[in-house]
């Protein structure tokens, strides 16, 4: 059946709105064991964007990343290459590098004992070489890490029984492609400690029905809210949303792309919140049980019909002053989860079909778990 | 000539409508919604449509 509301056709309820409610235990958000094992469970067995490819443009560029638990050194190799390894000496464990930059030499020295590492991670010179057993130093290098560049993003996964990237994207990585982001430019970054369990984090941006409520005076204005179409493509999960004053007066070629807001979670913490011109991309990166990083980027297209370069800067700007100010109405909602995250009177969620993406985003951390699925 | 209704018994007093067209929407001394005038002018019928569409509870109507 199509409902009519204030003249706009909607998708039937159950195509909009694919799975029926369920209820999620509390403990999901606050058990310490748990959250160890979602880092080992889920985390080391995904692929995640980590940096746009822009952050190392040039041969002999690096950049450190360090989250969840790790530090994973990012370079660019003479031939135009990625390689990223693991931020440790091979020694003592050591940290190695710090920071970014332009590796002029090409080697990076551990500031402990000297072992030289070269841009693949390949070690290169270790002083007092004839004391260790010489076996031990054949071949030897900083671990190396699964990585893939695409879409403009540098990708990492700890994991070699997870396929490779693009098959593990799936149907949203054929949505992504779409959009052709090599082409696309990194213009603002930012990042922001919330105080709550990274799944609240992801939870909090993945239904679009506190719209009129936590950004009755933002995002309420550009955004369709009722009308989300939610796909759920395990272990991905993605929707389609009008863009008000935009959608209904795009041309319609039948590409969702071109015409409405398009919002993915590439499963587990990163989504990409797509326009057709631009997009605004975040992950939500744990800290501990009840800390969450979250890592926020607004990456542009070419200017769309020819619109001069400094009006598409200025729209630039603008869209992503936008994006703060929701961001930080989300923030103080999620935040204020520390003051009651452990309230006898919080035992349970309890999500509606609107909510479905919820649900599937919970199920599949359960299964990855071990865990029956959700009620 | 547009013709709008409230339902009062159902309004829970978010405020969205007086966002949307604070010249036909407001909220009297209960916290719930009031029509300052019944019709929209033509200009106003896109704050209209958003302040019905922004309803949560989907307490207005209206007949174009």
């Amino acid at each position: 059946m199509t409902q009519t509301r204030s003249g706009t056709e909607l998708a039937p309820a159950e195509q909009q709105y694919p799975l029926p409610p369920s209820l999620l235990d509390k403990s999901v958000y606050t058990d310490p064991d748990r959250y160890r094992r979602e880092l080992t469970e889920i985390f080391h067995h995904a692929w995640f964007p980590v940096h746009p490819s822009s952050d190392v443009a040039r041969p002999r560029d690096y950049v450190v990343w360090d989250q969840i638990g790790q530090s994973v050194v990012i370079t660019r190799l003479p031939d135009g290459t990625v390689s990223a390894w693991h931020n440790v000496c091979q020694h003592r464990g050591a940290r190695l590098v710090n920071g970014s930059g332009n590796c002029g030499n090409a080697r990076f020295t551990c500031p402990w004992h000297g072992f030289v590492y070269g841009l693949d991670g390949a070690v290169s010179s270790v002083p007092l070489r004839g004391s260790f057993d010489a076996a031990e130093l054949d071949g030897l290098r900083a671990p190396a890490v699964r990585n893939e560049e695409w879409g403009g993003w540098i990708w990492l996964c700890f994991s070699d029984d997870v396929p490779p990237l693009r098959e593990y994207l799936g149907e949203i990585g054929q949505e992504l492609a779409g959009y052709g982001l090599d082409g696309f430019t990194t213009k603002f970054r930012t990042s922001v400690r919330l105080k709550a369990n990274w799944k609240i984090v992801v939870d909090g941006f993945n239904e679009t029905w506190h719209v009129p409520f936590t950004h009755k005076d933002t995002l309420a204005g550009l955004v369709m809210w009722r009308d989300a179409i939610l796909k759920i493509t395990p272990p991905h999960t993605w929707m389609t949303l009008p863009i008000r004053g935009f959608t209904d007066k795009a041309i319609h070629n039948g590409d969702h792309r071109a015409s409405h807001l398009c919002h993915y979670l590439a499963f587990p913490n990163t989504i990409f919140s797509c326009f057709p011109t631009h997009l605004q991309m975040w992950s939500a990166w744990p800290i501990s049980v009840g800390e969450t990083l979250l890592c926020a980027y607004e990456v542009v297209g070419p200017p769309p019909n020819g619109m001069p370069a400094e009006k598409w800067e200025r729209h630039n700007r603008r869209d992503w002053d936008q994006f703060l100010e929701v961001l930080a109405e989300d923030s103080a909602v999620i935040d204020d989860f520390a003051t009651v995250i452990g309230s006898l009177g919080f035992t349970r969620n309890m999500f509606n079909t609107a909510e479905s993406r919820l649900t599937a985003f919970h199920e599949e951390i359960a299964k990855r778990l071990g865990e029956g699925a959700p009620r | 000539m547009t013709t709008i209704k409230v339902d009062r018994s159902t309004c829970q007093g978010y405020g969205n409508c007086v966002l949307a067209l604070a010249s036909v929407f407001d909220l009297d001394e209960e916290g719930l919604v009031v029509l300052r005038r019944d019709d929209v002018e033509p200009g106003g019928l896109d704050g209209l449509r958003r302040a019905a569409y922004d309803c949560p509870t989907e307490s207005i109507t209206f007949v174009e």
